[in-house]
């Protein structure tokens, strides 16, 4: 059943484009995560499911009802932002009431609601006091309580995360997560934190100057991303690209990147390859290993021998950037395998992880 | 903050060169603020001492001795005997004139701006840069341009010469100073507050009240005190539009003091100063800080 | 209705400040420039045009002359003396003093008074058979003149004096403000490099605080074209006519004179003025920030 959808949406400072025509249908108790570099737009797109800001064209709606025109107030939404947003001059107690309060709702009501909640939130012992009182992390907790204590419809965050810490971020990344598994309200996350968006999103939406570039379950997108940027965007350290020609020798494909013709049997083509055709081969670095590795689909891989260049320790893994040819390209070895600067060693290529995109147009094929 | 002197070296040993040449300078310097000092304060102490002088001392010079024989006969005169025009009830009224003026001007100015302030940084829509500014470039208009009609303005309305039609104007010129004050303030509170509530289901006005207003406790300080003493000491538009039944003080004093019938009583003049001042005065004293802010804020203000 | 109310709340609640701005600034202003082209004596009226007469009237008043040609040099002097010892002083001040605020405090306190109270004041303190120069004359200096409210060639310097007197404290502020905005690093590394304090000021610091040089300059300038309070407690534009300043030319045509139609006139020179200081200097702010 469909939750929101967002149809034909646009929206302009200016002669500024921020959003254009994005088209998207959410289904009830999907957490999607908007992902993208900052000004690609997605802040806007939420702030406009919010109805913060009104679109230039296009229509939005909630729960089958059309809230294009309707006031943040009435289209049962509630929101978490980066800076929390927590009314100043009001205790925790207040702030988590006061949603209900403006809605008529009586305190007899209201009470048990912020106690429950503020218990599953661990901040019972913090209602009285003031946000000015409360470390980052409280404070994201008294922002997420604000919006649980409404029950509304849908959640919409906006970079939460980002004000914290990198340990605090990581849990209280968990414990959205666990909270959207326990209630099952359809949420919108705003981030640009790929981390974020892989672990919490059941789908995610790629953005890029105020366009959608994808959307799909994260894996997907991680795999098969559909075109340069998303490949790019994605993955730390971030995707090889090597460049080269297609070949085409009876029935089977191959990509001529210099130093090596890398086969292509396996690839699942989605245009039909042509000979010539100048490509950019895509192979993330936990991909590209020493031949000794066991691969990913258990097949034998593509091996090639490769000078190391440089190396770096991560601690759980040693990035090895190796010379082909021409061009660089960065593998993801064991931490218990450190390659000799400047021997060559023999690596493996799992081309099942493969992805080909046109030179030119960018897109996948 | 730097010293022109290094700090006086910690070694214990006596007077050295450096050590004396530290001494020297600084001590030139704490010349030199005394003398500014000196400047600064010297006519007010002058002003105080000579009101609670005798005109018979007065006259034998000695600007600077404290009276022999304090007397407050002067303020007594100042306040409620003194001649001002055609009439010889002191200050008092023109005290209570100023008061009954100010007060509601202020309130009303500063709660105008404040609205406008807000509705300008919080609630933009297209063309509020427009506004902002058309509002805010009264502040660099000489009032002279605008008294002529103003007066046409009050007698059709039938305000001239009235108090309230000196509130009026008042109320009408602090906009654009009182809008641009907390537009430039408002501009700090967070825009995602106004978001929260909003989804919270809170109006403008509730959002201003109950969540911007409280946290804005200092501007509202520092929009008082601008207006206050703006209001208090204006003289053009109180000569402009007065009569002398609803004069403000900065008039009967100046009329006081500049009136060219009877003996000059300077020690009354003197007092009659001092209480002018007074209200002002005590403000910067109580809220220094604040004050410096108005007046950096006011100083464009015509 | 309710929906339209919520969503131009912030417009209906500034439209009434918008309307009394634009008939109470703006009509009033074009109000003034009609008037300026009218024979108006005591009323205005609108029947007796008589285009830009009252402007050729004006240039050919000696009188007028005499106030713009004041504006100027008041300015010039007060600008010139507030600028470089409001300077001066709030570098003393910058010395890491003892009670500092005390300081500050003295020299600040004249701008909460108004310009009448000032003015009163320093009529009195310039009371050549009163004031400081029987002061003078009882220290020994029996041959001290200080006749600057008596003298039409030098009465200019009594309103400088009582400008300054006020506004100083404003200026020496700002200074203040923006000599605690610099880098301390600065100091660091011109110690370490061995420059002298007042080389540093003169070369590094001063040329440093330009945008305040700027502001107070505008600031100033602005309240030397609209000086009238101050100029009618300490002098009533006198000796004669030899203090007389722009604003009280108009106040005096408007209000004793019965010609409005040359007062107008002389206001919408003033406003000129101010808009002349005023553009170039909005200009430079908004290029700055673009």
């Amino acid at each position: 059943m469909i939750d929101i959808r967002v149809s034909n949406c646009n929206k302009s400072y200016g002669s500024l484009r921020v959003l254009k025509d994005i088209n998207l249908e959410i289904e009830r108790g999907e957490f999607i995560v908007l992902l993208g570099p900052s000004g690609c737009g997605k802040s806007t797109l939420l702030h406009i499911v919010a109805g913060l800001d009104r679109l230039s064209s296009g229509e939005i709606e909630i729960g089958g009802r059309d809230v294009t025109d309707v006031e943040p107030k009435d289209r049962d939404i509630a929101m978490v932002f980066q800076s929390y947003a927590l009314y100043p001059t009001m205790s925790v107690r207040s702030n988590m009431e006061f949603g209900l309060r403006m809605r008529g709702k009586p305190m007899s009501e209201i009470r048990p609601l912020v106690e429950e909640k503020a218990r599953m939130l661990h901040i019972d012992h913090l209602l009285d006091r003031r946000p000015s009182q409360l470390s980052g992390g409280q404070r994201q907790r008294v922002a997420i309580g604000r919006a649980l204590v409404r029950d509304p419809k849908v959640f919409l965050f906006d970079e939460p995360l980002s004000n914290l810490d990198a340990k605090l971020r990581a849990s209280m990344r968990t414990e959205i997560k666990k909270l959207h598994q326990s209630l099952g309200t359809t949420a919108i996350y705003v981030t640009h934190d790929q981390l974020e968006a892989m672990t919490l999103a059941t789908r995610m939406v790629v953005m890029k100057a105020g366009e959608i570039q994808q959307i799909g379950k994260p894996e997907e997108v991680y795999h098969r991303p559909v075109n340069l940027f998303v490949a790019d965007f994605l993955g730390n350290p971030g995707m090889n690209f090597m460049k080269g020609h297609l070949r085409l020798d009876g029935g089977r494909v191959s990509a001529d990147v210099g130093a090596a013709t890398l086969p292509l049997d396996g690839y699942a083509f989605e245009v039909a390859p042509v000979a010539g055709q100048a490509v950019v081969i895509g192979l993330r670095p936990e991909s590209i290993q020493p031949a000794s590795v066991q691969m990913s689909d258990g097949g034998a891989p593509y091996a090639l021998t490769l000078k190391p260049i440089l190396t770096e320790h991560t601690g759980s893994d040693n990035l090895v950037v190796l010379a082909m040819g021409e061009q660089e390209i960065v593998g993801k070895f064991p931490s218990d395998m450190l390659p000799k600067l400047g021997e060559p060693v023999a690596i493996g290529f799992d081309l099942s992880r493969v992805s080909v995109f046109d030179a030119e147009s960018e897109r996948r094929i | 903050m730097p010293a022109l002197t290094n700090a006086l070296p910690r070694r214990s040993g006596w007077l050295t060169p450096r050590r004396r040449k530290a001494i020297l300078t600084r001590g030139f310097l704490y010349f030199l603020l005394v003398i500014v000092a000196a400047f600064f304060a010297g006519p007010l102490y002058i002003l105080l001492s000579t009101s609670f002088k005798t005109m018979p001392e007065i006259q034998s010079g000695g600007l600077m001795t404290l009276p022999h024989e304090p007397t407050v006969q002067p303020w007594i005169t100042a306040w409620g005997e003194a001649c001002i025009g055609i009439t010889c009830g002191g200050l008092k009224g023109y005290f209570g004139n100023s008061m009954v003026m100010t007060i509601p001007a202020v309130l009303i100015s500063v709660m105008i701006g404040a609205i406008n302030g807000y509705a300008l940084a919080k609630w933009p829509f297209p063309g509020a840069r427009f506004v902002f500014a058309a509002l805010v470039a009264g502040n660099f208009v000489p009032f002279q341009v605008v008294l002529a009609p103003v007066a046409v303005t009050l007698r059709t309305l039938g305000l001239f010469g009235s108090v309230e039609g000196l509130i009026l104007i008042h109320v009408i010129y602090g906009i654009p100073i009182t809008t641009m004050l907390f537009r430039n303030f408002f501009l700090s509170v967070p825009n995602d507050l106004i978001k929260a509530a909003r989804i919270d289901g809170a109006g403008f006005f509730w959002i201003f009240f109950r969540i911007v207003l409280p946290l804005s406790p200092s501007v509202i300080v520092v929009a008082l005190i601008l207006q206050f003493t703006g209001i208090w000491n204006d003289f053009l538009f109180a000569v402009s539009f007065s009569n002398p039944s609803s004069a403000p003080m900065t008039v009967a004093l100046n009329n006081l003091v500049n009136s060219n019938f009877g003996v000059k009583e300077y020690n009354v003049h003197m007092a009659a100063t001092v209480i002018a001042a007074a209200p002002t005065l005590i403000l910067y004293i109580l809220l220094g800080r604040y004050f410096l802010r108005g007046m950096t804020a006011g100083a464009v203000k015509g | 209705m309710r929906r339209f109310l919520q969503r131009h709340m912030s417009q209906i609640a500034l439209s009434p400040s918008l309307a009394l701005i634009a008939i109470f600034l703006y009509g009033f202003i074009a109000y003034t420039a009609a008037v300026s082209t009218t024979n108006s004596k005591a009323f205005p009226r609108f029947d007796n045009f008589v285009g830009l007469e009252q402007y050729w009237r004006l240039l050919h008043t000696p009188r007028w002359h005499v106030a713009f040609t004041n504006m100027f040099l008041f300015g010039g002097l007060f600008l010139l003396v507030t600028i470089s010892l409001g300077l001066v002083i709030a570098i003393l001040i910058d010395q890491r003093i003892r009670a500092e605020s005390f300081f500050r405090s003295i020299v600040m306190y004249p701008m909460a008074m108004s310009f009448v109270v000032t003015g009163i004041i320093w009529q009195w303190l310039l009371n050549p058979t009163l004031g400081i120069e029987v002061m003078v004359h009882q220290l020994g200096f029996t041959s001290f003149r200080l006749d600057w409210l008596t003298n039409p060639d030098t009465v200019i310097w009594a309103l400088v004096v009582a400008a300054f007197w006020q506004g100083c404290g404003l200026v020496m502020a700002l200074f203040l403000a923006g000599l605690r905005g610099i880098d301390e690093d600065i100091w660091k590394a011109a110690a370490i490099d061995g420059i002298p304090a007042w080389r540093v000021y003169v070369f590094i610091v001063i040329p440093m605080l330009a945008p305040v040089f700027l502001t107070v300059v505008v600031l100033l300038a602005l309240s030397i074209v609209r000086s009238f309070d101050l100029v009618v407690a300490l002098t009533n534009g006198g000796p004669g006519v030899s203090s007389d300043l722009p604003s009280v030319f108009m106040f005096d045509m408007a209000f004793r004179r019965t010609n409005l139609g040359l007062s107008a006139a002389s206001a919408v020179v003033m406003l000129g003025t101010v808009l002349a200081i005023l553009i170039p200097y909005l200009y430079a702010e908004t290029r700055e920030r673009a």
